[in-house]
């Protein structure tokens, strides 16, 4: 037995697919977007050195990437708003006994199964200024005043397609904080109740402290993909009206794929890849003492 | 379990029973508004896929006049949706093919092999969670053309492929030391080699946690469209979300292709969701824990 478990040859034989695949397409091109980023090189010029040029120009001239980052950041504040806190009350909701829970359930995760894409057309046809459902639907309430081409208008534009991010992954979270509330040990709630604790006391003092590590998890998940949201804003309004809903993964795919600024391109990769690893840095430093593992 | 409920035994009293009613009345409000907000657009997008494009402006709420089930014909047949869909499998089998053979062979070899540097790999592996597909997509793009090997079939899948491991690595591991070795010790008694003990012992242990991780890896390729819009040039390479995505660039007047296009896309997924629900949920909540 342990003669097998240690016999070299398997070993290696059974690491080295699942090595050979990883290092090949993520440490190597990582090492390589960090040094490309170090580099002025273009689809026409070869690569030149050049140290820390892209990223002073990044930020201090460019001011897309500014317009873009600004806009990932209320990104990621209004899909932490949109989606964890209607997520945490639908959870409380259902985690009790109640006609339809599986049912209501299973509806509000839906839309997570479906694709980006998808998701951005059938939102596109929502906002649409003429054939819009959202429109129509105000017709119907003789609120025509309010109709608009939604993704047209630069002041809303960005919180639009927030919303259908929202319709989009809320259920996802709702679900991993239903999840995380059935599993209080039902003495914990049962002596709260015994003790007097009303409703609003459970929740404060018993729920939100058992639900710290769910709390970090959708908190992640929710800021991090904030950070590399890119299919929504292609698929509906590629960044436009005039900039109002670029974000910095778009930016990036324009600078390194239709403009072909390789070293700028990297650059803007390495930001992206920068703040996912700070935002999950805080994140674990922000619940160092809730979330002990 | 929470809220309000009463198990106490004591007759509650007519105010807390009226509150209690309240309560539920609030619950079920903020309950359906949620379920019509999710199905009305999703309905609507259905009923305007059998309605032509003047229908869809003159009558947007009524019932469709007499269903155009043609559209689909059109959108599937002529606009080469079949063939979209059928690429898109390919994509995403391939990929879950590739990524359980690995994840499986060094979840074993992680969680069960005795090596100095076990904990090494899986720390590797693990790093790969923290850097996001999207920043280094560009260095692999130019590695790839570099080297010259084109084919998306073979490039998409293994990109899929290096970045869902990590995940389900995690996810084997985990499983296999919640596995007793007792029963492999019992096959070695019995004469049988590692290869053996994988895969006539090890894989239908497996079985629950091979599914969580084939359903999500499954979803994450469908569901792409950055990676596909990136390396995929041939039209006949396409995947099923860059086909339905170019209704909106070509045919943007086309309201009624492009509604049954999105159609063609939501209504296999909803299908599956609603036979699978279940394991579906499952693998995506467990499979994005710790990610």
């Amino acid at each position: 037995m342990n003669k097998m478990y240690s016999n070299k040859l398997s070993i290696l034989l059974l690491m080295l697919p699942a090595m050979i695949l990883f290092i090949l397409f993520v440490p190597v091109p990582t090492a390589s977007l960090l040094y490309g980023s170090l580099c002025n090189w273009d689809i026409l010029s070869s690569m030149e050195f050049i140290g820390l040029k892209n990223y002073i120009f990044l930020f201090t001239e460019d001011m897309f990437f500014w317009t873009a980052f600004k806009n990932n950041i209320f990104w990621m504040i209004g899909s932490l708003t949109l989606q964890i806190l209607p997520a945490f009350l639908i959870a409380l909701i259902l985690s009790r006994p109640i006609k339809g829970q599986k049912l209501f359930r299973n509806v509000a995760f839906l839309p997570v199964a479906l694709s980006g894409t998808a998701v951005s057309l059938i939102w596109y046809f929502v906002y649409h200024g003429e054939i819009g459902i959202l429109n129509q639907v105000l017709r119907l309430f003789g609120l025509t005043d309010f109709n608009k081409a939604w993704l047209m208008d630069a002041e809303i534009a960005l919180f639009c397609v927030l919303i259908a991010v929202a319709w989009q992954w809320t259920g996802y979270y709702m679900v991993m904080m239903l999840s995380g509330i059935l599993q209080i040990p039902e003495e914990v709630m049962e002596s709260a109740k015994m003790d007097g604790a009303n409703s609003f006391h459970m929740v404060k003092d018993i729920i939100i402290p058992y639900l710290q590590p769910v709390f970090k998890v959708t908190i992640m998940l929710a800021t991090i993909s904030s950070f590399k949201g890119f299919d929504l804003v292609y698929v509906m309004t590629k960044g436009g009206p005039n900039h109002a809903t670029d974000l910095l993964a778009l930016q990036m795919y324009e600078k390194s794929f239709s403009s072909g600024m390789y070293g700028y391109g990297s650059a803007m990769g390495a930001v992206i890849m920068g703040l996912c690893i700070i935002a999950s840095g805080i994140i674990n430093f922000a619940f160092r003492k809730s979330v002990e593992d | 379990m929470l809220l309000g409920m009463d198990k106490s035994g004591k007759k509650p009293s007519k105010k807390v029973r009226e509150g209690g009613r309240m309560l539920a009345f609030v619950k079920y409000f903020v309950l359906i508004v949620m379920v019509v907000v999710i199905i009305f657009p999703l309905f609507f997008v259905f009923m305007s896929s059998v309605k032509s494009d003047d229908e869809i402006f003159l009558n947007p709420f009524g019932w469709p006049e007499n269903p155009l089930f043609d559209n689909y014909k059109i959108v599937m047949v002529d606009m080469q949706m079949w063939r979209y869909m059928l690429n898109s499998f390919y994509y995403g089998f391939a990929s879950v093919a590739v990524i359980l053979l690995c994840a499986v062979t060094a979840g074993y070899a992680i969680a069960r092999m005795r090596w100095k540097l076990s904990g090494a790999a899986l720390g590797l592996l693990m790093t790969g969670m923290l850097i996001p597909m999207h920043a280094v997509i560009l260095p692999l793009y130019l590695s790839v053309r570099r080297i010259g090997v084109k084919s998306p079939w073979i490039v998409l899948v293994l990109i899929f492929a290096a970045f869902g491991l990590p995940k389900s690595v995690f996810i084997m591991v985990n499983f296999l030391k919640g596995i007793p070795k007792s029963i492999e010790e019992a096959a070695v008694i019995d004469g049988a080699g590692l290869f053996k003990i994988i895969t006539t012992i090890i894989i239908p242990l497996l079985a629950p946690a091979i599914s969580v991780c084939a359903i999500f890896d499954f979803l994450t390729v469908w569901n792409d469209l950055l990676i596909s819009l990136i390396f995929i040039n041939d039209r006949n390479q396409r995947t099923l979300q860059l086909g339905i995505m170019m209704f909106k660039g070509d045919y943007t007047t086309n309201y009624d292709s492009l509604m049954t296009a999105v159609c063609c896309a939501v209504i296999p997924t909803i299908i599956l969701y609603i036979f699978f629900q279940k394991k579906i949920v499952s693998g995506l909540t467990s499979g994005a824990v710790k990610g």
